[in-house]
């Protein structure tokens, strides 16, 4: 097998999944922007959805997987808006939007 | 699926990856937003591959000309956040870094690959007729039928997200 | 006749009962109650008498099962003794009538009425009325159980119950000291024949396997206790000599004398029913009741030496006393001692006899001297004098009496005693090694007439010593007086012998208690050894003349020395100076149990019975357990505090306090840092994935 057809193929889309995830974990953890940290979860959940495509075509040849993915999305788009709200009002309270400085459930 | 195909899909995955890492470790917020885009981009073209053509349009139409603009609308609108300076200390990239790289990445690569074996095995015969053939009646078929309720209901979440996003951000 | 029986002693626990519970409530605190009820088992006894009295002969009985123990006998003994067929014990309890019973049921049911009827009057007023008539009531009711008892079981019981009887009745006026310790000797003094007697019944048990009479009577007949052993003695002797013991302790024998004259600290009325007529006579009665056994066991030399013994040695102690209660008292003792002898020579019918008339006469002695007492409150006779004018009717029952218990012919006590007498002197002149016994019974005799008359004379004759309580003293009301009277009325000699008393001179005789008890004695089985008739008969000759003039003798020597004073009592007292001191101090009897065997002996053993208590019981195991308990409290007690409390609950709390501590450090509130920590786990569970076990 050559690395093309690897890399198109399902091991190739997972392997991108993969990479997406583990950066989308790393963004959320490591950026003190919650703006940064959002743009993490975005990562996240497209690379749960490239999991969802790829096995709607390699596995199941079926449409049900996509319409998972289309709900990902959905949910996602929701999720950008209620964050970025969120990440206002945190300004506006807090004079700044450092994740770490979000602390009020801290002890 | 032609060579070239191949190669071009190869390239929107290398311009993922690639995008993905400017988006976790820019400093620039700006930037990493704008890596963001050409990270949605490469994963629509992906669906695009994967036989997703609505899901890929849909890709296109949310996230690129959605969320994304919506986060630069965020940050280019509002002049104190794009002012804001917040350096993310590189010593506190280290004990992520680590568990990514050696807890979270193989594990899913481990896993991935071993359910792409187990998945290979038992491949369906038309997939690559499958992969190229239009969704868009089919999705839509499957939205009003087996997924209705599913879809009536995440109206509603999108419905109860917006009002909740214009909530919180109300000027005070 | 046998129902009437159940009644009999009944009535008088009935009214024992309504007079502990309610008698103080009741209009002359009650006291009707308990002589009702005497009258009424005098009434139910009369025909049972009067049967005897007429026929000769009565004989029932009826008993039923009281206890059925089944007993833990093997099968393989059972087996193996076929004989043996149930394996239970049986104590069977009874009525046993027959003319020994009616006879003292005749005798008992009237002296107990007539001395509940006297107690009306003696008592009056006194504390804790109610409760006397409670007590002499239970006392009736046991002494006429003890009577009709069928077998020794019951009649220990009721002997026990009189025992108890006594000890209140003689404590009554228990703000007295001295009638405190008075009832406390008597009960311990009798506890020490009662134990005895005790012993004999379970020995009785051992060999015969009951303890009814007529059984008893039938097994000795079959020859049933023969060569068998208790203690390496003979079975039989070891009995009779315990059943002797007995009737030593409850009939103030020697040694055990040294209570009744204490007794004597009690009302007159109790004097006179327990420590003279009923209670005491139930020891001889014992021996009546088990005479083929004490027969059978070859003790009765023992016992007729033990009557002999006392009746000589109380006779002299008599002679001394002044105090007029106590007089009798060792009056008493002397004639059972006779009685006791009596039954030791053989002489079974004289003894009986003797029983009865004594019971009568000293009851009417007793009473008199309640009068007397009563009527000039004191007891010490050489402050009485000259009351023959004040109390004639008194006067007349206790003369009456007087000349009864000093053998003068036409009176009862002549009859029975002159039997007694004859009887011994019958047996000394066929065993002539034992010829003290009826020495000691002829000086008994003299010395009875001597002090009796002694008595009569300081109480009722010569001048008043003391004015004053010579003119208060005067007549009893009826309640009173008639009783003594109707006693002193059958201490005549007509209603056991003959006008006389006097064998062969009588113009008619009176035949019913010979007849009665010799029927007695066949039914019993009682062959008595009459020895040589002829030497019987001479003996009973003599026997009537030398009585005859020793009470003619001490009659007249208490005439010259305490009525007509030609003889100087005060003279005799000083030259026999010695003897009086032993006299006066009782042969230093108290002294003797006192200070030997209760402080050498007893007090000692129970000293170190009390160190014991203190030092082993006390202390190692009482306060030994304390200590262990303590000891178990303080571990417990720190166990809890260092463990339980500490580590437990104090435990729980830090490790709570402890996780809360090291959670609180994780709780920063900062999302990221939970992103981190849920990547570790994850990361964790990863490496444990594939590390681990496929």
């Amino acid at each position: 097998m050559s690395f093309l057809d690897w890399a198109t193929g399902l091991h190739g889309y997972l392997f991108v999944g993969t990479i997406l995830a583990t950066l989308g974990i790393i963004a959320v953890v490591y950026r003190r922007n919650s703006i940064g940290v959002l743009l993490g979860i975005e990562l996240l959940l497209n690379a749960a959805s490239i999991n969802f495509i790829s096995f709607s075509k390699f596995r199941t040849a079926a449409i049900d997987g996509q319409i998972f993915a289309l709900f990902i999305i959905i949910i996602a788009a929701a999720e950008a808006a209620v964050a970025l709200a969120i990440i206002l009002r945190l300004y506006r309270l807090r004079e700044t939007i450092d994740a770490g400085e979000a602390n009020l459930m801290r002890n | 699926m032609s060579e070239t195909a191949k190669i071009i899909l190869v390239l929107f995955q290398l311009l993922t990856i690639a995008s993905a890492l400017l988006v976790t470790f820019s400093p620039n917020i700006l930037y990493a937003s704008i890596s963001l885009l050409f990270a949605f981009l490469g994963v629509a073209i992906m669906f695009l591959y994967a036989g997703a053509d609505f899901l890929a349009g849909v890709q296109v139409i949310v996230y690129i000309g959605g969320v994304t603009i919506l986060v630069l609308f965020a940050i280019m609108l509002t002049s104190w956040m794009y002012q804001v300076k917040l350096r993310d200390s590189r010593a506190k990239l280290i004990v992520p870094l680590l568990l990514a790289l050696f807890g979270l990445l193989p594990f899913l690569y481990q896993g991935a690959q071993h359910l792409a074996s187990r998945v290979l095995r038992t491949v369906p015969p038309d997939f690559e007729a499958f992969a190229f053939s239009p969704k868009t009646n089919a999705v839509g078929e499957a939205l009003l039928g087996n997924y209705l309720l599913p879809f009536e209901g995440i109206t509603v979440l999108l419905l109860g997200a917006l009002v909740g996003a214009v909530w919180l951000a109300r000027p005070k | 006749m046998v129902q009437n029986c159940i009644w009999i002693f009944s009535l008088p626990l009935i009214a024992f009962v309504l007079q502990a519970s309610l008698g103080k409530k009741l209009p002359r605190q009650g006291d009707f109650i308990s002589v009702i009820a005497l009258l009424g088992s005098f009434l139910l006894a009369l025909p049972i008498f009067l049967q005897v009295v007429s026929t000769g002969n009565i004989s029932e009985a009826m008993s039923f099962t009281w206890i059925s123990l089944p007993l833990p006998i093997p099968d393989s003994f059972l087996t193996s003794h076929p004989g043996i067929s149930s394996p239970t014990f049986n104590l069977d309890i009874g009525i046993l009538l027959n003319n020994p019973t009616a006879i003292m049921l005749g005798m008992v049911t009237f002296c107990c009425f007539l001395i509940h009827l006297f107690s009306t009057g003696y008592m009056k007023g006194e504390d804790r009325y109610h409760m006397f008539f409670a007590y002499i009531s239970l006392f009736s009711a046991a002494m006429l159980g003890l009577v009709v008892s069928d077998n020794l079981f019951t009649f220990f019981m009721c002997w026990e119950v009189m025992g108890v009887c006594s000890y209140a009745l003689i404590g009554f006026y228990y703000k007295k000291p001295s009638a405190i310790n008075a009832s406390i000797k008597a009960f311990m003094t009798t506890r020490v024949g009662d134990t005895c007697f005790f012993l004999g019944l379970m020995g009785l048990y051992i060999v015969f396997g009951t303890s009814n009479f007529s059984e008893i009577y039938q097994g000795l007949q079959g020859g049933f206790a023969e060569g068998k052993t208790i203690l390496g003695v003979s079975a039989l002797s070891f009995i009779g000599f315990m059943i002797m013991m007995g009737t030593i302790g409850k009939s103030a024998q020697f040694p055990l004398q040294i209570w009744l004259p204490d007794a004597m600290e009690g009302p007159t009325p109790v004097s006179a029913l327990i420590h003279a007529a009923t209670m005491v006579s139930g020891g001889v009665f014992l021996l009546i009741r088990t005479f083929p056994i004490l027969e059978a066991g070859h003790v009765l030399p023992i016992i007729a030496y033990v009557g002999a013994i006392t009746a000589f040695l109380a006779a002299m102690v008599a002679v001394v006393q002044t105090d007029i209660k106590k007089v009798l008292a060792y009056s008493t003792i002397s004639q059972l001692g006779y009685m006791v002898m009596g039954i030791g020579v053989g002489a079974f019918a004289a003894a009986f006899l003797h029983l009865i008339t004594h019971a009568l006469f000293k009851a009417c002695l007793f009473l008199c001297s309640g009068s007397v007492i009563h009527a000039v409150h004191t007891q010490d006779m050489r402050e009485m004098g000259a009351l023959r004018t004040k109390m004639p009717l008194t006067f007349i029952s206790m003369l009456i009496a007087t000349l009864a218990i000093s053998g003068v012919p036409f009176f009862s006590g002549f009859v029975s005693k002159d039997r007694i007498l004859g009887g011994a002197l019958a047996y000394g002149m066929e065993h002539q090694v034992h010829a003290l016994i009826p020495i000691l019974g002829f000086a008994a005799a003299l010395l009875t007439a001597f002090y009796m008359f002694r008595l009569i004379y300081m109480t009722f004759c010569g001048p008043a010593k003391d004015e004053h309580k010579h003119t208060h003293a005067h007549e009893m009301p009826w309640n009173m007086v008639l009783p003594t009277l109707l006693l002193s009325g059958l201490s005549l000699s007509i209603w056991f012998a003959g006008p006389t008393g006097i064998h062969g001179l009588d113009p008619f005789e009176v035949h019913w208690f010979d007849n009665a008890v010799a029927a007695a004695q066949t039914q019993a089985g009682i062959a008595l050894h009459h020895g040589d008739e002829h030497i019987a008969h001479s003996a009973h000759g003599i026997a009537l003349v030398l009585s005859l003039i020793l009470a003619t003798a001490g009659i007249l020597l208490a005439t010259f020395t305490y009525l007509k004073h030609l003889i100087s009592a005060d003279a005799w007292k000083s030259r026999l100076a010695p003897l009086y001191n032993v006299l006066v101090h009782k042969y230093y009897f108290d002294e003797l149990y006192i200070n030997v065997i209760i402080q050498r002996g007893l007090l000692v053993w129970n000293n170190l019975l009390a160190r014991f208590d203190d030092r082993v019981v006390d202390r190692i195991l009482v306060d030994g357990w304390k200590d262990i308990s303590m000891g178990i409290k303080a571990f417990i007690g720190k166990f809890d505090d260092l463990v339980v409390d500490r580590i437990f609950v104090d435990g729980t709390g830090y490790v709570t306090a402890a996780g809360g501590w090291i959670l609180r450090r994780f709780q920063t509130g900062r999302v990221q840092q939970y992103v981190i920590l849920s990547l570790i786990g994850f990361t964790v569970a990863f490496i444990c994935l594939v590390a681990g076990p496929k």
